[in-house]
């Protein structure tokens, strides 16, 4: 697919030069990140923090829930930038409905979801909009360090064998659910954040990268069964 | 209400936009950017331990019970803001509180598990004592012989003061500079 874009945009007035359907688009990403940044803080990290067995892992459940806030207002402030209504009477995405009701169903989410926000993440981080660019560099940190938190701790809690179930059953149900995290294969939004250099990824594209890492993490590191899933997904709600 | 996404310091109204227990709220705050002073008086009598670090094994041998009673407490007042009608104010200030904290407790190195541990430490404490604040919240429950008797106003004087109560630990109560994340290395 041809890029109408190919130049950098530097900045909101060079962004709305280019007219509503890139600002619109950019709107539409943003927006997401406004909303899902905000809900899985609310949502899954802080919550958490009470479900910490250790105070160590306590804290650092509180310093992950401080930093996906942070992002949340990163994104916000991207988005009043470029004059962005606020878009936050849309609910966030489907897989913030899974219920964190343990420390160790906790762990999974930074493992999985926060991986699917890593995978998106990286797509963004060649963006032709430079301060959406910017701003996903300079979050990949602390995205990454809250995967590698989960990876590591995940991989201590499947050598449990009390615990080694419910690590599994964990990752099967919230990969299921972040599947559509993606967008639908044969999305209109994502031809056209491609064509403006939004993206560079499809939305199956992601979703199999999303699947190719997650079957690392559960089959290599945690000695896991993969569930069935396809990297297809066109379903009408996510 | 003016929205804020970042703030290198309290806002100068805050105290007046907040109400009841503003005034603590910034007392809290501006202890996040002073030098480490003296220890206050109300902690006579108590073993009170000074750190220069608390890494992961000092942090995990926090007496839980006191863990519990402060998390109590933060329920409670935010139980009592919200039926006070004040659920604003504290998303406020906790929203304030997070903007000013954030950059004074960035780790020195990014990876650096125990600074992260030890600002997530802080973060907590921070918000559980600005809840306490507007709610003027205090635990007359919690047990007078041991180390952790000590009471939110003990607790936001050493903040306010530029240490971070630890928490007791072996008998003691450990404090350390509220500075420590970022001039901790792994």
């Amino acid at each position: 697919m041809p890029q109408m874009l190919i130049d950098d945009v530097h900045d909101a007035a060079a962004a709305h030069a280019f007219g509503a359907e890139y600002v619109t688009a950019l709107g539409k990403i943003i927006n997401s990140h406004v909303r899902n940044e905000a809900a899985g803080a609310a949502v899954f990290d802080e919550p958490s923090i009470s479900l910490a067995p250790t105070p160590h892992e306590k804290w650092l459940a509180c310093r992950m829930a401080m930093e996906e806030y942070g992002h949340h207002l990163k994104f916000n402030k991207l988005a009043a930038q470029l004059g962005l209504e606020d878009d936050q009477d849309r609910p966030p995405l489907s897989v913030f409905d899974y219920q964190v009701t343990s420390w160790t169903g906790y762990v999974m989410t930074k493992a999985i979801v926060d991986l699917a926000e890593v995978v998106l993440m990286e797509d963004l981080c060649e963006c032709s909009y430079v301060p959406l660019r910017m701003l996903c560099r300079s979050l990949m940190r602390e995205e990454r360090f809250h995967v590698s938190f989960g990876a590591r701790t995940a991989a201590r809690l499947a050598a449990d064998p009390t615990r080694r179930d419910e690590v599994r059953s964990s990752a099967h149900h919230l990969i299921r659910m972040t599947l559509p995290f993606f967008g639908r294969s044969d999305s209109r939004n994502n031809e056209i954040f491609r064509r403006w250099g939004i993206k560079r990824l499809s939305n199956d594209e992601s979703r199999a990268e999303f699947v190719r890492r997650t079957r690392v993490l559960l089959c290599d590191e945690l000695g896991l069964d993969y569930p069935e899933v396809g990297t297809r997904w066109n379903a009408t709600t996510s | 209400m003016e929205r804020y996404y970042e703030l290198n310091a309290p806002p100068p109204d805050l105290p007046a936009v907040l109400g009841p227990g503003g005034d603590d709220v910034l007392a809290l705050l501006d202890g996040l950017s002073v030098a480490p002073g003296r220890v206050p008086d109300e902690v006579d009598g108590l073993p009170v331990r000074r750190v220069g670090q608390v890494p992961s094994a000092l942090l995990d041998r926090v007496e839980p019970g006191w863990l519990a009673a402060l998390e109590g407490r933060r329920a409670r007042a935010r139980t009592r803001l919200v039926a006070a009608g004040r659920e604003t104010r504290l998303e406020l200030a906790e929203h304030v509180a997070m903007l000013v904290a954030t950059p004074r407790l960035e780790p020195a190195e990014p990876g650096d598990g125990d600074a992260l541990a030890q600002s997530g430490a802080i973060l907590w404490l921070l918000g559980t004592l600005v809840a306490a604040a507007l709610a003027d919240e205090h635990d007359d429950a919690t047990p007078t012989v041991r180390a952790d008797r000590l009471d939110d106003t003990t607790l936001t004087g050493l903040v306010a003061r530029g240490w971070w109560p630890v928490g007791p630990v072996d008998g003691a109560f450990v404090i350390a500079p509220l500075t420590l994340p970022r001039t901790c290395h792994a």
